[in-house]
């Protein structure tokens, strides 16, 4: 979010199995660059944003819900 | 608003998943048909297509989203390719993992109109898997519950495809569990896994009474897999089996998956080394094998007594000894 040329921080919902985390972003950040930030391995898991499924190059800002699904069901 | 990341390919849809050993963002569609391609290749690069009319085909369904896949996509190719099939679904006596699992196989089979076959792993081996791993574990041990799990469910699935007369017996395996397997063997030193392994993309064997395997998604990446599945609307069972934490897979897992992030593509390259190795030695090392036929049920083996027969009279053994 830039107000007045002022960078802003977003809360990124995210969700995985059982587990929720809020986690505080810069605006516009790249999901890849979420997932690195929280010790995910971007080719382990598959990302969906406010329900529907995206990939690691896309972007998310304040307020999005982020579902993030393991791969490998046993893993 | 942020802009959606569109496909590379068709560069109006929205994306749906990176193929970053390809360079590509692809959407649901783009995906489908690049992995349906990849299912054609896998069966024309081994000749098997050109053989699949007028054939019988046994499909091992367990309900996971790999046989989910390859029963779909097979399903799609029967009716131009004029084979039928029929799927299998092993019941390992999981509790409600294995119910569950059951129901979504019966449910699948009715939509897409594929007679199928339940065979229960309890009346066929005189064991479930939850009886084995108390067992294993009660006598502490050292063997992994899916050791016995996949070597009885492999059993059955020949057993059955004999019974039923067919052709081909035809599985969900991706290309991640077929790397995962090779390092698998690498890590124990088992050269002879290495050689059986090679060519296991419809590797067609000549052993009597053991069926050729067809492997429709030995090419697609699991993650590819999985995200076809999801777009495709087939819905995922929220358990995961219990036992699969104490598989070695999974940390061979986890490391083949850290290794694709930092050089892409190189699942594929592990793949074609396993290929090449394995082609390379094969020979070598199977001609001093002499495959025969177990002593106790009559199924192939290169010993006396198969690994199924083996296995359930230990577990008879380790159970009178605790």
């Amino acid at each position: 979010m830039v107000i007045d040329g002022l960078k802003r921080e977003g809360v990124v919902i995210i969700k995985m199995r059982n587990d929720i985390k809020k986690v505080t972003v810069n605006n516009k950040t790249k999901v890849e660059k979420i997932l690195l930030k929280i010790g995910i391995n971007p080719e382990s898991v598959i990302v969906f944003k406010n329900g529907k499924l995206i990939t690691e190059d896309d972007y998310v800002e304040n307020g999005d819900e982020i579902e993030i699904l393991p791969v490998s069901s046993s893993g | 608003m942020i802009e959606m990341v569109l496909c590379d390919l068709c560069k109006k849809r929205k994306a749906v998943i990176k193929i970053r050993y390809a360079g590509l963002n692809l959407c649901k569609e783009c995906l489908s048909k690049f992995v349906e391609q990849k299912v054609m290749l896998s069966l024309k690069r081994t000749g098997v297509l050109g053989k699949l009319s007028g054939k019988y085909l046994i499909i091992a369904l367990s309900g996971g989203k790999d046989s989910i896949n390859a029963t779909y996509i097979m399903h799609k190719l029967s009716q131009e390719y004029d084979f039928k099939m029929k799927a299998v679904f092993v019941d390992e006596g999981i509790g409600e993992y294995s119910k569950q699992r059951r129901a979504i196989v019966m449910d699948l089979c009715k939509k897409l109109g594929i007679e199928y076959r339940i065979v229960s792993m309890k009346e066929e081996m005189g064991i479930s898997t939850p009886e084995a791993v108390s067992i294993l574990v009660k006598s502490r041990s050292s063997i992994k519950p899916c050791s016995v799990c996949g070597v009885f469910r492999r059993y059955l699935l020949n057993k059955v495809a004999l019974d039923e007369n067919a052709d081909y017996v035809v599985t969900g395996h991706n290309l991640d569990d077929e790397v995962q397997t090779f390092i698998m063997s690498l890590i124990r030193g088992d050269i002879r896994s290495i050689a059986r392994e090679a060519c296991s993309l419809g590797y067609e064997n000549d052993v009597p009474k053991l069926v050729s395997r067809i492997k429709p998604l030995y090419l697609v990446y699991e993650r590819e897999s999985l995200v076809y599945f999801i777009t495709h609307g087939f819905k995922r069972i929220s358990l995961s089996c219990p036992y699969a934490r104490f598989s070695m897979r999974y940390v061979i897992r986890e490391m083949i998956n850290d290794l694709e992030y930092r050089r892409p593509g190189m699942k594929y390259r592990i793949l074609a080394l396993k290929e090449r190795l394995g082609k390379g030695i094969r020979e070598t090392v199977l001609s001093s094998v002499e495959m025969r036929h177990c002593k106790i049920c009559g199924m192939p083996s290169s010993r006396d007594i198969c690994r199924a027969c083996e296995l359930k009279e230990l577990l008879v053994k380790l159970s009178q000894n605790y």
